[in-house]
Formats: structure tokens, sequence, C-alpha cells
């Protein structure tokens, strides 16, 4: 095999992990602020997708520009979600705290694919088709946007989080709930927040996604799962982690493809990832 | 029969540091403890009293130090195996098995030392009927108020009748008639089968009544010990204890 | 506020549950001879199956708290060593066996590195275990691929279990879920019970108490996966055909959650009351919305399953157990 044809595929890992950082940042994020783990969470990203999808076939707009909207509409749905259904369980029993979320993504999946039936759409992006070729390597503009606003955001997330009064806050409450409270923050808001912005990035992620990728209501467990993995790999707790996890993620699906069959590139992944719980369960960066 | 074998430590405690990031819990405790006997540990908050106690029990490994318990090292061992062995503990803030019946609870308690499930039963019967927990063994122990739920720890402690019983705040939230009657059913535990217990408590009046000798820890060091009227008389527990306002060092 | 609502009376509930059992398995039993309709034999099968699988689910997700959204991966396993062994010339009765040591085997090794998370990261990484072996499965030439396994013809018979009715099949199933059950209750009846449940209540006061809690959360996975294994091979002989999609997909591991949810996880019995309820109007609405809609209908279908759990997550955790429970209890008060 060319190398250049393995540098091009590792490449492209790492264009694929940028994107899987947004989805397990949020993943992160509502754990490590409100310890659930959020079942839906690709199936959020998959609406986004459609929304994207639809922005651009009857608005005309370009995925990219859908971004905003994307993000606006998934950060109100994960705050609606928090609110009204989220807040009432986090207290509750363990079986009541797993199964929600599980049943939530079963209702937002399987509603789409009522609704718009299992047939698997796409953007035809000229984006999408265009390559930038460096020495031999050809890696999709589309995808390299996408890592750009990726990595735009995670730089922007990590500021927020550092630097504003609400990142701050979200902070205060991911560390010692009752402490945050007593300095007087309103935990039930900033778990809103958080998750509002945790499933926001997600549609960001399905905004990109949908630029280059296709749109089908079955997307969202495989993004779940990946996400899943890549803050367990870089460890459960740590936003940093979860970034470096999604690159290791998008990495490993590449080296899977390459030495193997391209569809069974997630046992690759998965296999990894319990040899990695076997050796170190803490993760990279975990606690 | 040798005097050594009668009069060696069922629990020695080497030389144990540890740390949690910068802050040191524990500063190299060493005390032995005799079979039979009746210690108490107090220091003020923040001591390190139950971080001892996680230490004895595995929940919490050393960073340096040893755990000798009959003889044998049980450093490394993780919690369940000391305890088979005969250590047995209640917590400060108590987890009783919530959902399950108070019978179930003490059985689960009396089953890892016993060899079927009727032996493990009649065990938690008696243990129940120690504590006067009895006529409510089939409720579910998350309906018992926190006195209930305190003596339902004991009962559960009891049940695999330990050599070595390390209590935790045992007494905490108890009224003074219940505290006399929590002492009372120690003593006499204390006194009909050959239990060495240790307790952790901060209720002065009463651990200065019931324990033979008493540990103080301040700072994660041990800064005096000896019966209850020397440690009383003890200028530098004294000083330990000022400006606290729950200690009675007069007896 | 959402939480566990039990009763006190322990004795009570006990004898209830052999109640329900009983009047449960006489309808399995009997409602065949009176209804005689291919379709709703067809459900009953399913639904014995189910139950099986479920009580299997239960000891690991009501018993122990390990919660699992990957019990195909156990069913499938039992399914395929069924298909493999029969062609091979292995009698059935054999091959049920060993499709629940080989699901055993590797519940025993997949402990190791998911038991270290804890909670529902645990549940996460129980579905990527089933979708990864799906996918595995898929791309395996030695198991068929995707065009799956049918079973050989052999002759009619108790022997290889091939029968020209079908109903023969649903008898079949009944007695190894007899089987099944009383050996399940007999383990959830000794130690092993109650150091399950203690490790769900409260991991730290197990371990204080003498509990070697990672051993019993293994062998809570090995034993639940043994049953889940014969259930998957009970559903192989009666279909003759599999494929990864048919028996180790995430809509298998969701029939076995929605059942066992429905009718109470903490229970042996719970699952036997949820699938006996809901797998005929489950296969109906199938039935009917399948005309109707054409391929939509499985999304219908996992919809329904969505809001029933979310439903009864919110109002109702201990399932139709519960209720029923409730029921009795008000009734005795009065």
């Amino acid at each position: 095999m060319e190398l250049s044809l393995i540098v091009q595929s590792l490449l492209e890992g790492v264009l694929n992990g940028s994107v899987y950082t947004l989805v397990a940042l949020g993943l992160g994020l509502i754990w490590g602020v409100t310890e659930l783990v959020n079942f839906a969470h690709g199936d959020f990203l998959m609406l986004s997708a459609f929304v994207a999808y639809f922005l651009h076939y009857y608005v005309g707009l370009d995925p990219i520009e859908s971004i905003p909207i994307c993000f606006a509409i998934n950060f109100l749905i994960g705050f609606i979600v928090q609110r009204f259904l989220l807040n009432r369980i986090i207290e509750a029993h363990l079986l009541a705290q797993t199964f929600s979320t599980f049943a939530l993504a079963l209702i937002i999946r399987n509603s789409f694919y009522v609704s718009l039936g299992p047939d698997v759409k796409s953007i035809s992006n000229p984006l999408a088709t265009m390559a930038v070729d460096v020495m031999g390597i050809r890696l999709s503009t589309a995808k390299i946007i996408a890592t750009a606003i990726a990595v735009s955001l995670t730089i922007a997330l990590y500021l927020f989080l550092q630097k504003t009064y609400i990142g701050t806050a979200i902070r205060a409450v991911s560390q010692n709930r009752v402490a945050a409270q007593l300095m007087g923050v309103n935990t039930k808001q900033t778990y809103c927040l958080s998750t509002g912005i945790a499933v926001g990035l997600a549609g960001v992620a399905g905004a990109l996604i949908a630029s280059y990728y296709y749109i089908f209501p079955e997307i969202g467990p495989s993004f779940t799962t990946l996400a899943f993995v890549a803050v367990v790999l870089g460890g459960i707790g740590s936003i940093q982690g979860a970034a470096v996890g999604a690159l290791l993620v998008g990495l490993l699906q590449s080296i899977g493809a390459l030495l193997f069959v391209p569809a069974i590139k997630d046992v690759v992944v998965f296999l990894a990832f319990i040899a990695f719980l076997t050796i170190r369960p803490r993760g990279l960066f975990g606690d | 029969m040798s005097n050594e074998i009668v009069n060696s430590p069922i629990l020695r405690v080497e030389n144990i540091v540890k740390r949690f990031g910068g802050l040191v819990a524990l500063n190299n405790v060493s005390f032995e403890v005799r079979e039979g006997e009746f210690l108490g540990i107090i220091g003020p908050n923040g001591a390190g009293k139950t971080t001892l106690f996680n230490v004895i029990t595995g929940f919490l490994k050393p960073e340096q130090g040893r755990i000798v318990f009959k003889g044998v090292d049980i450093t490394k061992w993780p919690v369940y195996k000391r305890s088979r062995m005969g250590i047995a503990r209640t917590f400060q803030i108590m987890k009783p098995l919530e959902n399950l019946t108070v019978m179930d609870n003490v059985v689960t308690a009396a089953l890892p030392r016993s060899n079927s499930v009727r032996e493990a039963i009649e065990r938690a019967e008696r243990s129940l009927d120690l504590v006067k927990l009895l006529n409510k063994k089939d409720l579910l122990a998350r309906n018992l108020n926190s006195t209930e739920k305190r003596r339902l720890e004991i009962a559960r402690a009891l049940a695999g009748e330990p050599v070595l019983l390390l209590l935790d705040e045992a007494l905490a939230g108890q009224s003074p008639s219940e505290i006399d009657e929590t002492l009372a059913l120690l003593r006499s535990i204390h006194k009909s089968t050959k239990i060495t217990i240790i307790m952790v408590e901060h209720v002065m009046r009463a651990i200065m009544r019931i324990a033979e000798r008493i540990i103080v820890l301040n700072y994660g060091k041990i800064i005096a010990t000896g019966t209850p009227e020397e440690v009383a008389r003890d200028p530098k527990v004294i000083e330990a204890y000022l400006g606290s306002s729950k200690v009675e060092v007069s007896m | 506020m959402v939480g566990l609502r039990s009763l006190d009376l322990k004795s009570l509930r006990r004898s209830i549950d052999f109640y329900i059992a009983v009047i449960c398995f006489g309808f399995l039993v009997v409602s065949p001879l009176i209804y005689n309709n291919f379709f709703y034999i067809n459900a009953l099968h399913t639904a014995s199956v189910l139950m099986l699988a479920g009580v299997a689910w239960v000891i690991m997700g009501g018993y122990t708290g390990l919660i699992s959204f990957g019990h195909a991966a156990f069913f499938g396993l039992g399914a395929y060593t069924l298909a493999l062994t029969y062609n091979w010339g292995v009698l059935p009765w054999l091959g049920l066996v060993l499709g629940g040591c080989v699901a055993a085997l590797f519940a025993a090794a997949v402990s190791y590195p998911l038991l270290r998370l804890k909670g529902r990261w645990f549940s996460l990484a129980t579905l990527a275990m089933a979708e990864a072996l799906k996918l595995y499965f898929n791309n395996w030439d030695f198991v068929g691929g995707s065009r799956g396994i049918e079973l050989f013809r052999k002759e009619y018979g108790l022997e290889w279990i091939y029968f020209a009715s079908p109903i023969y099949y649903n008898y079949v199933a009944y007695a190894v879920l007899i089987a099944s059950l009383i050996v399940l209750n007999m383990i959830v009846k000794s130690r092993f019970g109650y150091y399950t449940q203690a490790i769900r209540e409260s991991e730290e006061t197990a371990m204080a108490v003498g509990i070697n809690t990672f051993r019993y959360k293994q062998l809570a996975m090995v034993v639940s996966g043994f049953f889940t294994g014969i259930a998957g091979a009970l559903y192989t002989i009666r279909f003759r055909f599999i494929d990864p999609f048919a028996v180790m997909d995430f809509a298998q591991s969701l029939q076995i959650i929605v059942i066992s949810v429905a009718g109470g996880i903490f229970t042996l019995v719970g699952p036997i009351i949820g699938a006996l309820i809901i797998t005929p109007i489950a296969e109906y609405v199938r039935a009917v919305l399948g005309g109707t809609y054409g391929a939509k209908f499985f999304g219908i279908h996992m919809l329904i399953y969505g809001v029933i759990l979310l439903a009864l997550v919110l109002y109702s955790p201990g399932g139709l157990h519960d209720v029923i429970l409730k029921l009795k209890e008000g009734r005795k008060r009065e």
C-alpha cells in the first residue's frame, strides 16, 4: 500500500475525529454537569442533520450557513428537554435515569423514521466533491472546512467555560453541586444551559456532517457510541479528554479500515476500547 | 500456651501514611490493639479518624505502612476479604440496603460467614434481637427512622459474628436515653464475647465512660494515648480541642 | 416523585408471584388448544422465548443493577451456536445447552473490561458491545456473514425438534422455559440473590459486609448470558433461519427490555407478565400496520416502545407487577 494512501487515510481520520469532538464534548458536558448519560445524543445530531437538509432544499442554505440555525434549534431543544423532562429525574433511581434518555432516543429516532421513511438522503453540495490535493494526498474540502469549524468551536467552548460567568457556573456545578448552590448558582438553570449547549454542539456536528455524509434516521446510535468511546478513552469527567479521545476514535477508524475491511472499522474501534478499558480504565485524562 | 500468643495484638497499625494530593491525612500512625480490648478514638473534626477506619478496612490504600490483623499482613487485601476475616464496620454516613427488608439486610451481612442461608437467618435473628429490631424485621430498611437505622447498622455489623468491630460515630444523632441503651448493648456484647471494639466518637461523655483505652488523633497524628482519665488531663489533648464547643472534658 | 414503591409484606409478595406464574403458564399451555390460530400460536412462542430472555435480563438488571442494552449479543450467540452445531449433526437438545454456554463464556470474557465502568456508562458499553458483535458477524464468513444460516432439514420429531405443525414448538419452548425458571428461582433464593441485590442497593456496603462484588457481578452476567443464549437457540429452532439482523440486532435487545420493564424488573415473574401482555399486541400491531404502511411500520413499533418505556419509567418503575401488588395490598387493607 502506498505511503500516501496511508497518510491520507490517517489524516482523514483526524478530520473525522475533529467533528466527533463536538459530539463527545457535548456528551461529556452533560455527564459532567448533570451526571446523566445522554443516550439520545446522536439522535439530536441526526435531527440537526435533517434540519440542515431541509434548509438546503427549501431555503437554499448551504450546510455551513445553516450552522447558527442548527445550533439555535438544538440548543432550544436541549434546554427544553432538560427543563421539562430531565430535571425531573435528576434525583431519581438509576433505572429511571438510564431509561429516560434511552426512551427519548427511541422516540426521536422513530418519529423521524415514521414520518420521513428510511431513505437515505444527502445534500448535493459542490464542496462535498471538491478536494484539496497536496503532494498526492487528497482531502475533501468539506471535511477540511468542517474540521476548521469544529476546532474553532472547541476552542470557543474552552474559553467560554474558563472566562465567562455562565461558563464558570457550569464548571462549578460539575465539580460540586452543593457548593455551587451555596454560592448562589441556580443549578436547575445551569443544567438547562449546559445541556442546551451540549445538544447545540451536537447540532453543529450534525450540520457539518450533512455537508459530506449521508442523512437518515438511523445515524444517531453510531455517533452516540463513538462519542461514548471517545469520552471513556479520554477519561470520564475531562473536557480535554473528550476532545483527544474523539481524535483517537477518528484515527482508530482509519487504522481499522486500513488494516481490515472498512465495514468493520467500528469493530476495531470497539476492540481498542475494550483493550483500553482493561489496561487503563481511567482513560487518558480521567480522575 | 505461651503468653505471647495470648497477649499478641489482634490488630497492628504500623507507620501508616495516607495522602490526598498534597494533604497528609494520616501522618505515620502506629498503634496496637489487644484482643478483647475496647478502644476509643477521638479527635477534632478532620483529624483523620474516618480515614483511619477506611485504611484499616481497605476502602483506602495507604501510601506507606502496614495493617496486620491476626498476624496476617492485610495491607493489600480487598475490602471483602478483610471483612471475611472478621472485621466488621459501621459507616458514619449510613448506607443500609434501602429496598430490602430489615431481615434481608442482616441476613446478607451474615451470609459471607455462614455455611447456608438457614444458618445466616438464625444469626440474623439473634443479631436483630440484640438491637431490639426483631419486631420490625419485615419492614423495608428505608422506612426506618434514623435511630432505627443506626441500630440496623450495628445489627448488620454484628451479624457475621466479627472478631473486630469498628464503630464510626455510631451514637450520632441519638438522644441521651438512646445513647445509654446503645452503650449498654455494646457493653453486654463486649462482656459476653471476646470481641474487640474500636469506636470513633464525638460524644465525649459516652466514649469516656465505655472505652478502656483512648487514642487521640489530631491532624493525622496520634497526640495522646492512655486511659480516659489520663487523656482527659493531657494538656496536648485539651489544646487540640480548644475552640471546639463540643467538648466536655470534665467527667 | 419518581422512585421505587414496594410492599412491606414479603410473604404476600412471594405467594402472589407463584400464583401469577401459574396463571400465566396455564394460559400459555391451554390457550393454543382452544384458539387454534397460526398467528396466535406464533405470537405465544415468541412470547415464551422473550420470557426466558427477559427473566435472564432481570437477573442482571433488576437484581444486580447492571442494566444491559446489549442482550442481543447473548441471544445471537446462542442462536448461532445452535444453528452451527445443528448443521454439524449435534442434537438440538445439546445445542441449546451449548448455545447457553457460548453466550455465558462471552459474558465472562466481556465482564472484565465492561465491569470497569459504573452505572449508565456500563449500559452504554453493552450497547456498543452488541453492535460491534453484530457488525463482526455480518462480515464473518464462518457464520455466513450477512447471508445468515439456515437449518438443514432433518426427520420430523422430538429428536431434531422439527415439526410439521407449529404448535409443538410452543410446548418445547414452554418445557425449556419452566425448567429454566425452576433453576433460576433456586439461584435467586440462594445467597446469590442476597448478594446481587445488596450490590444493587449499595456496592460499598456489600463490600464491607464481605461480598466479592466483582465476582458476583460477573456471575450475574454469566447466568444472564447463559439463559439468554438458550432463548436465542429456542428462537432458531423454531424459525430455522437466522442472520445477524434477526438475532443480534438492537431490536432484540429492545424487545427484551420493554417486556421486562413493563412487567416489572425486580422479580422473575415480571418478564412473564410483560411478555404475555405485550407480545401478542405487538405482533398484531406489526401485522396490521405492516399491511398499511409497509416499511414504516417498524418505526411505529419502536416509537410506541419508546413512549411506553418513558411512561413506565416516570410513573411506575416497578412495572405491571407493582400495579398488581398494589391492588392486592389495597384489597387486603379493606
